[in-house]
């Protein structure tokens, strides 16, 4: 018997580790799900151009939302308000699109600028995240130090969660605890601050305290699929623990809260099944295993169930039973070699990229790390499928293939751009003659020499008080005609008397005079004032023709400008449509190497298992025999 | 003693497939020059896409022309957004037909541009339709205008849905930005 306990305790260490692995496919989704709702809060969005890059974030759309932001960014007097807000997500979002570099950069300009200090705690907080994700977790805890006041309530709960492992990393179980019971309990982070530090207990001399606080998260009542995934690898891992501890009873009753249709459920089959093994009740612990042989016949727990129902039978004495048992293996395992073949094959002819392509779920970017694709050799690929390492290769294919669309778009879209600025160029030259003449400045300088003039005759008149240089028309005809009758008097003053005519001359020329005289003040003032306005007029005209002459500049340079942010862009659009063509190509090569050499690795393992189960007939026969 | 024997030899096959993460490391480094590459790509890409967003907006809608109208809502918990119409001067110059996606980022806090184009200076009427799930789970179909006066600066409208949780009712404002 110590043989079979030795045997599931081993068994159930091979589970845990592939529980593990589960568990760090679950933990990205929980990480890309914690990073998509950072930004939200409870703010206001109250810039328009922000929000609409918040739009692209939230829709998973990394590429239109980064292109939005550095857009918002590069024009500051967009991005209004919430700049730094702005500046902060798009750090954020540069470390994810993998410009790591950018990334930094970005942050340190955030550090050196005057931030307020709810964006500079944000700052040391996703600082730490990245540090903590890359594993610099001495780093991580001296950022996360920093952050001097409350962060919004997402954030100080995921804060709250990486200091509570660091503390675990350190040992520090009693402070990891305290801080796992002060998050928020209406966050996920505090069900996986409660995982994870059940899971240390007791792998590490806390048994009783890790079996409580795992037992309570495998017991909670929720309709959320993330935290029902959590409560199914929380009742697996306390059953595997108990299981290597040869405490089969709880074991089984931690396993029989595992959802039958859940991931991890394989894995819960082929432990109950070890469970009731140590129980010694045989027969119950073939009904799990029996379970499992229904289900995908790749899967690794379903592959040591066909092993051990024969192992079982071989237990117990029922040779003619395990002859039979291990029959069947050896077939199944002939059928599994021949479907990883089939696998390659279709690999080989690029079905999985097809799937990758034509799979719904690629247009809904995140999802695709979350759910496998619908393909024949999916199956096959759960292991591949569930590792970091291809999640990161299938994020770069889905970057690229969203890039090839951006470039195609631009390619499509960029003839309007040039015929929109053909356009306006033909407008703009048949338009010019008729400017150039407006904002010509010959009239201009014709005007302003009569001006000039003018302004002249007014100040010698002034000066010499000239006031009969300011009469009117008619009062100049009555001077003239003064002078004709001045004249003609002089002509007959020899020949007659001509005193009337003279006193009345001198009466009128008086009458005359005194008029100028006595109105010059009031007409030399009327000729400054027309004088003034005429320079309100020139000064207008003047203004107009330097305006248009301006707009007619500042057109050519605007044209001239567009020509050249245009200029070679089509060229740049081509050359890049070509690189990416060529690295989708080659980003196709390194997914199908992947899977293919996973499945390689199955082939040997399922190889492995055959010659096993032919080795264990062969044995059985020969007992058989040496018996009769 | 058998029993030991199979465990032994099952122990050993099980420990094989965690090898398949070495292997996938392994080709990792391979792809190492492969992920510059695309490092590489991903910023001229980005580059080239701001340069050409702005571009675009510079040459296609001048600022004395241009006029937006957005589109924003909250929580959405008295009208499920099905589509929306936007109008401008009784005439038709935009559809939308919401994905559960878009409502999300809707909902969440994102602004949607719903229209960008060219309009003249002078007194223009903008009405937006929207329709969808009201209260109760009836269809709902409301419309909301404004009229503005287009000067000859850039002109955002944004259209806002919100929850008037006192009367239960979904709420549609518009607003002009300066």
């Amino acid at each position: 018997m110590s043989a079979s306990g030795n045997n599931s305790e081993r068994s159930a260490g091979y589970l845990l580790l592939r529980a593990r692995q589960v568990f760090a496919a679950l933990l990205i989704c929980v990480v890309s799900t914690a990073q998509a709702e950072t930004p939200t809060g409870k703010h206001r969005v109250d810039d328009l151009y922000y929000g609409q890059a918040l739009y692209q974030f939230f829709q998973r759309n990394e590429l239109a939302a980064i292109t939005g932001l550095m857009t918002a960014t590069a024009r500051p007097a967009r991005a209004g308000s919430q700049i730094d807000e702005a500046r902060l997500l798009l750090a954020d979002l540069y470390y994810s699109y993998g410009l790591h570099e950018e990334s930094r950069s970005l942050f340190a300009q955030l550090l050196n600028a005057e931030v307020s200090d709810s964006i500079q705690n944000r700052i040391w907080f996703n600082l730490a995240r990245l540090r903590y994700e890359q594993g610099y977790y001495d780093h991580a805890r001296e950022l996360l130090s920093l952050i001097n006041d409350q962060l919004p309530d997402n954030i100080e709960a995921e804060r709250k969660y990486l200091l509570s492992n660091l503390y675990l990393g350190s040992g520090d179980y009693e402070r990891a605890a305290k801080l796992s019971g002060q998050i928020d309990s209406a966050s996920i982070w505090q069900a996986y601050a409660h995982y994870n530090l059940g899971v240390a207990l007791i792998e590490d001399e806390g048994l009783e305290r890790g079996r409580d606080i795992l037992d309570q998260l495998g017991q909670l009542e929720s309709g959320n699929d993330e935290l029902l995934a959590l409560r199914d690898l929380a009742n697996l891992s306390l059953a595997l623990k108990q299981l290597r501890l040869g405490h089969a009873e709880p074991a089984l009753e931690s396993l029989l809260r595992i959802r039958l249709e859940g991931p991890l459920s394989n894995q819960a089959l082929l432990a109950s099944g070890w469970a009731w093994y140590r129980l010694q009740q045989f027969d119950k612990s073939l009904l799990p295993w029996q379970l499992l042989l229904r289900r995908n016949a790749v899967d690794s727990a379903t592959q040591e169930a066909i092993l051990a129902i024969p192992a079982n039978y071989a237990e117990v004495g029922k040779d003619r039973l395990a002859i039979r048992y291990y029959e069947l293996a050896a077939k199944q395992f002939d059928l599994q070699l021949e479907s990883l073949q089939d696998a390659i094959q279709s690999i080989s002819a690029n079905e999985l990229i097809n799937a990758l392509r034509n799979n719904a779920l690629l247009e809904d970017r995140g999802d695709l790390q979350r759910q496998p694709p619908s393909s024949a050799v999916t199956p096959q690929l759960h292991l591949l499928l569930a590792s970091k390492g291809f999640h990161r290769e299938i994020k770069h294919y889905q970057e690229l293939l969203d890039i090839r669309e951006s470039l195609s778009n631009w390619d499509s879209s960029f003839a309007t751009l040039e015929l929109m600025l053909g356009e306006r160029s033909q407008a703009f030259a048949e338009r010019l003659p008729a400017l150039q003449q407006s904002s010509s400045f010959d009239q201009y300088e014709k005007l302003s020499l009569q001006r000039d003039r003018l302004a002249t005759q007014i100040a010698a008149i002034e000066s010499s008080k000239d006031y009969q240089a300011l009469a009117q028309v008619d009062e100049l005809e009555h001077l003239e005609r003064l002078q004709r009758v001045a004249d003609s008097i002089d002509r007959l003053g020899a020949q007659r008397n001509t005193e009337d005519q003279q006193e009345m001359l001198r009466v009128l020329s008086g009458l005359m005079n005194y008029r100028l005289a006595t109105d010059y003040p009031r007409r030399i003032w009327q000729s400054k004032k027309q004088l003034i306005h005429l320079d309100r007029a020139l000064a207008e005209a003047d203004e107009r023709v330097v305006g248009l002459g301006r707009i007619t500049d500042r057109t050519q340079l605007d044209l001239s400008e567009f020509r050249g942010r245009i200029s070679g862009q089509s060229e740049k659009i081509d050359g890049l449509r070509l690189r990416v063509t060529d690295l989708l190509n080659q980003q196709e090569q390194q997914i199908n190497r992947l899977a293919i050499d996973a499945i390689r690795v199955q082939q040997e393992h399922v190889r492995k298992l055959m010659l096993n189960a032919r080795f264990e007939l062969a044995r059985i026969y020969d007992k058989l025999a040496v018996a009769n | 003693m058998k029993l030991i024997t199979y465990i032994a030899l099952l122990l050993f096959c099980l420990a094989t497939p965690l090898g398949a993460q070495e292997v996938a490391s392994e080709t990792d480094t391979a792809g190492s020059s492969l992920e510059a590459d695309i490092e590489a790509l991903k910023k001229e890409v980005l580059s080239l896409n701001r340069d050409l967003f702005i571009l675009e907006e510079d040459l296609l809608f001048p600022s004395n022309t241009q006029f937006s109208v957005f589109l924003s809502m909250n929580k959405g918990l008295f009208f499920s957004l099905d589509s929306v119409q936007l109008k401008i001067d009784d005439k038709n110059i935009a559809n939308h037909l919401y994905t559960e996606r878009e409502l999300n980022a809707l909902k969440r806090g994102g602004v949607q541009r719903l229209y960008i184009g060219n309009l003249a200076s002078g007194e223009h009427e903008i009405v937006a339709i929207f329709v969808g799930i009201g209260p109760n789970g009836r269809d709902y179909r409301r419309g909301k205008s404004i009229v503005i006066e287009k000067s000859t600066e850039p002109q955002f409208v944004e259209f806002l849905i919100t929850d008037d949780t006192a009367k239960e009712q979904p709420s549609f404002d518009v607003r002009i930005w300066e």
